[in-house]
């Protein structure tokens, strides 16, 4: 369970709010879209999520831990978190050691590495990557391998930054499927909103930082005004031809 | 400039790995002290990959129709600090010999050292003076030029002392100075002008991403300067002993061009100690005495026998290797 | 610029051949890597009047080569510059050391052409030993027996690193070029104005790049003290490998086995 309440940040040296009094509650296995126009504060939420930015006001809880310094490494482990730009994610030389990094390096015996490596990477049906360099996959691939990397820490809340943002139809296609196939909590942030249609059924959207709605995805998605004026547009399967 | 492996002998390079390594040994704790320790190593090895990118790009010299290139070591710790900045020299420069031929295995802890320890060590040294009383534009100009310009003729230098200390070339000192130093002074220059314009450019975009000599506190960072600088000069006394050693063993080598340009033969100093354990160290590496053209007129014979037999084995092997390719070629087609 | 592209084409090489399932790339890394330094310094150790054991020490390469069915094709291109560069050095043997020793016609053979030709097969030779070791073994697996000797983690995280980034950069040096000269169609390299604009915005946005893979290390529980490579010990194959080179080795470059074999023929 994710609990964020009454949550302020601005950036170090920065006077400007990045978010100001955020508010929300996310239960466990729910699907979760976070929408927004450019700098509207989508990924500094994120941030705040797994703790990369830690100087912030009010109370962030997850799992009922408080994110702060000595609980990090036991929020990080439920926590999968798949990065925008997949080449700065994977940064191990080959697909097997990218995706086994994150057990190693929580101290699993090699056996148990093995298993969730090879697991993760069975789960979304890319197991023939495994030798791989990861230099020579291609976008769609690379998107894959990086949920990969996260799902072998077996997380309980995956989150995904505009993770459909490299990608051709069919690959998009493919990553949803994979995403609504998974199990657990899911948060995504995207301007892809039809990415949102197909995969949350409950939209926050942001903008200057503040909440703006916080609500059933269709309700959200049908609002050609409220998107509009926060930079989005509706989504194209909704869109009237 | 790349030492490649034939151009030193192990003594030598063996030498300069034990310096390279220490230096290398003392960075690694420093680095760990540092406040944003495990923020570094990723660091180190993105900008390791950029150094080497950006080495591949040939930059127009103003008034000539010819290039530069950049070579890195000051950029690096320009921004990483002199620490961070020699490690990431060293991954660059390890792979650059593995898989671009730059360099060598052997001359690699030689290369380290001319390269990567007066670029990041000596480079963020003058930086680090010149930065004393805050950053400026003609400062940042300043420090690239002093900085790229003398790391050069440091490392131009070494490359000459390691080279006739491993007694490979036949080139008196004089000569070979003479050429190494006006030819790395006008690289250095370019070096230096092109580092400058990157530097300033982050100076205008980004200022608090260049080092300012100080890192996390203030106090440490003068303290691990003196330091550092009575580490250099040990390490110079052991580096220099090793080269007395092996040119005192050498008489072809380094105490050959002395004695090219001084007219001063040195024939008794090579009676004394130092000669005698270089002597003792040779001949127990050399399980055989060689057998060398330059020794008699009988060894002519054996030599050119050794030739022909040499070849002889060449070629036998070399048409075995034929064979089975052919063999291999029609065993592909009969299975596919 | 070619430079780029042929660097491009070179890892892509390499990583394809060591990935490839050959006999030497059975063996184990550490074996290998010890076989390649103690070559080269047995190589670069010969008295530089002996031109035949230097010759002699050919013959382990050819071995290599046949026993991995490797090509010296693409060594060749990496071996011209390395030969200019020896050759500046040697030339002056052949001017300065003019002992005359034997005649080959009325041609005279002085000790200084003999030590030209051993420094520049030295290099060669150097050269050829280490682009076998690199073309049999993956850059994960040079990293795991440098483990094995005891490099430090953080070096080896720091090669790794550079190695994965490499292409990532060298492409976009690529494509920052197709795009300068495409507004610059005349212009060899890039123009000094340039200069700080085009490699200081990369090396701002490859910051930027390291801070997102820290935090993507940070996520995942990076610690700079476990070493991450699965692979196993060298078994009995490799060590048996790593004998029969060194007896090779050892006959090589002690025994005069060519002249043995030369006299049977003279």
């Amino acid at each position: 369970m994710i609990e964020v309440k009454e949550v302020s940040f601005s950036y170090n040296g920065s006077k400007k709010q990045t978010l100001s009094n955020i508010n929300f509650k996310i239960e466990d296995g729910e699907s979760v879209g976070i929408i927004g126009a450019n700098g509207a504060g989508k990924s500094t939420v994120l941030k705040l999520l797994v703790g990369l930015e830690l100087n912030y006001q009010g109370n962030i809880m997850i799992n009922n831990l408080k994110v702060e310094k000595q609980n990090l490494q036991e929020i990080r482990q439920k926590i999968g978190y798949v990065f925008q730009d997949s080449d700065s994610q994977l940064f191990m030389p080959t697909v097997y050691e990218d995706v086994a990094f994150a057990p190693r390096n929580y101290g699993f015996s090699n056996e148990e590495v093995n298993e969730r490596t090879v697991g993760a990477l069975k789960s979304i049906g890319i197991e023939e990557l495994q030798d791989r360099q990861i230099y020579r996959l291609s976008g769609g691939e690379k998107k894959l391998v990086s949920i990969a990397t996260v799902l072998s820490m077996k997380p309980d809340i995956l989150i995904f930054d505009e993770p459909t943002i490299a990608l051709d139809p069919k690959n998009r296609r493919r990553f949803i499927n994979v995403l609504n196939s998974l199990k657990g909590t899911k948060i995504v942030t995207s301007h892809d909103l039809d990415l949102i249609y197909d995969t949350c059924n409950r939209t926050i959207l942001i903008a200057d930082g503040n909440i703006i709605f916080d609500g059933d995805t269709k309700t959200i998605l049908q609002n050609k005004d409220l998107l509009e004026n926060n930079g989005l547009e509706l989504p194209l399967s909704l869109q009237r031809r | 400039m790349h030492m490649a492996d034939a151009m030193i002998s192990p003594a030598v390079g063996a030498t300069m790995y034990v310096a390279s390594g220490l230096v290398a040994a003392y960075s690694i704790r420093k680095i760990r002290k540092e406040e944003d320790f495990k923020k570094k190593i990723p660091t180190m090895g993105v900008m390791g990959a950029f150094v080497f990118a950006t080495q591949m790009v040939n930059f127009t010299i103003p008034g000539t129709g010819s290039s530069g290139h950049l070579c890195g070591g000051l950029l690096l710790s320009s921004i990483l600090g002199p620490f961070a900045g020699f490690l990431s020299m060293i991954g660059v420069l390890l792979i650059q010999c593995l898989f671009f031929a730059d360099g060598g295995l052997l001359a690699l802890g030689a290369n380290v050292w001319n390269m990567a320890f007066y670029g990041c060590f000596i480079g963020s040294l003058i930086w680090k003076l010149v930065m004393k009383k805050g950053m400026t534009k003609g400062k940042i100009i300043l420090a690239s030029l002093v900085g790229c310009v003398l790391t050069l003729q440091l490392g131009a230098f070494s490359v000459t002392l390691e080279t006739l200390a491993s007694g490979i070339t036949e080139l008196p000192f004089g000569t070979f100075v003479a050429t190494m130093q006006p030819i790395h002074l006008v690289i250095g220059l370019i070096e230096g002008f092109i580092t400058a314009a990157v530097l300033c450019f982050v100076y205008e975009a980004r200022p608090e991403m260049l080092w300012n000599g100080t890192q996390n506190t203030e106090k440490q960072a003068k303290f691990s300067y003196k330091k550092t600088i009575a580490i250099l000069a040990c390490l110079l006394v052991i580096i220099g002993g090793g080269i007395s050693l092996l040119a005192s063993s050498n008489p072809d080598g380094l105490e050959w061009s002395i004695e090219q340009i001084t007219g001063d033969t040195g024939v008794e100093g090579r009676d004394d100690a130092a000669h005698e354990t270089a002597e003792s160290i040779q001949s127990a590496t050399s399980f055989l005495p060689d057998y060398t053209f330059k020794d008699s007129e009988a060894t002519i014979g054996t030599s050119v026998s050794g030739i022909v037999g040499c070849v002889i084995t060449v070629v036998f092997l070399m048409a075995i290797g034929y064979v089975i390719k052919i063999k291999r070629k029609k065993g592909n087609i009969v299975n596919e | 610029m070619n430079k780029i592209d042929n660097a491009i084409k070179t890892v892509h090489h390499m990583d394809y051949q060591a990935n490839h399932n050959g006999y030497l790339n059975t063996i184990h890394p550490l074996v290998k890597l010890l076989i390649t330094i103690i070559y080269i310094i047995l190589l670069t150790s010969i008295d530089k009047y002996n031109l035949v054991t230097t010759l002699a020490m050919s013959i382990y390469l050819i071995l290599v080569s046949m026993i991995g069915d490797l090509s010296i094709k693409n060594a060749l291109k990496s071996l011209k510059v390395v030969l200019l560069l020896l050759l500046i050095l040697g030339i002056a043997n052949p001017i300065l050391d003019r002992t005359v020793i034997t005649y080959i016609g009325i041609v005279p053979i002085t000790t200084g052409i003999i030590s030209m030709f051993t420094l520049l097969l030295k290099g060669i030779f150097a050269i050829l030993a280490s682009y076998f070791l690199i073309l049999t073994t993956s850059i994960e697996e040079i990293c795991y027996a440098l483990k094995m000797i005891h490099m430090p983690n953080i070096l080896i995280t720091v090669v790794m690193l550079i190695y994965r980034y490499i292409i990532v950069f060298l492409k976009e040096v690529q494509r920052i070029w197709v795009a300068y000269q495409m507004r610059a169609p005349k212009q060899k390299g890039v123009h000094y104005k340039a200069w700080g604009s085009l490699i200081g915005g990369l090396m701002l946005r490859s910051i930027d790049r390291a801070q997102v893979v820290y935090e993507s290390m940070e996520l995942r529980g990076f610690d700079p003290d476990t070493f991450f490579i699965k692979k196993e010990k060298a078994d009995k194959k490799s060590w048996i490998y790593f004998c029969l080179m060194l007896i090779l080795f050892i006959i090589l470059r002690f025994v005069p086995i060519f002249e043995i074999i030369g006299g049977i023929f003279i």
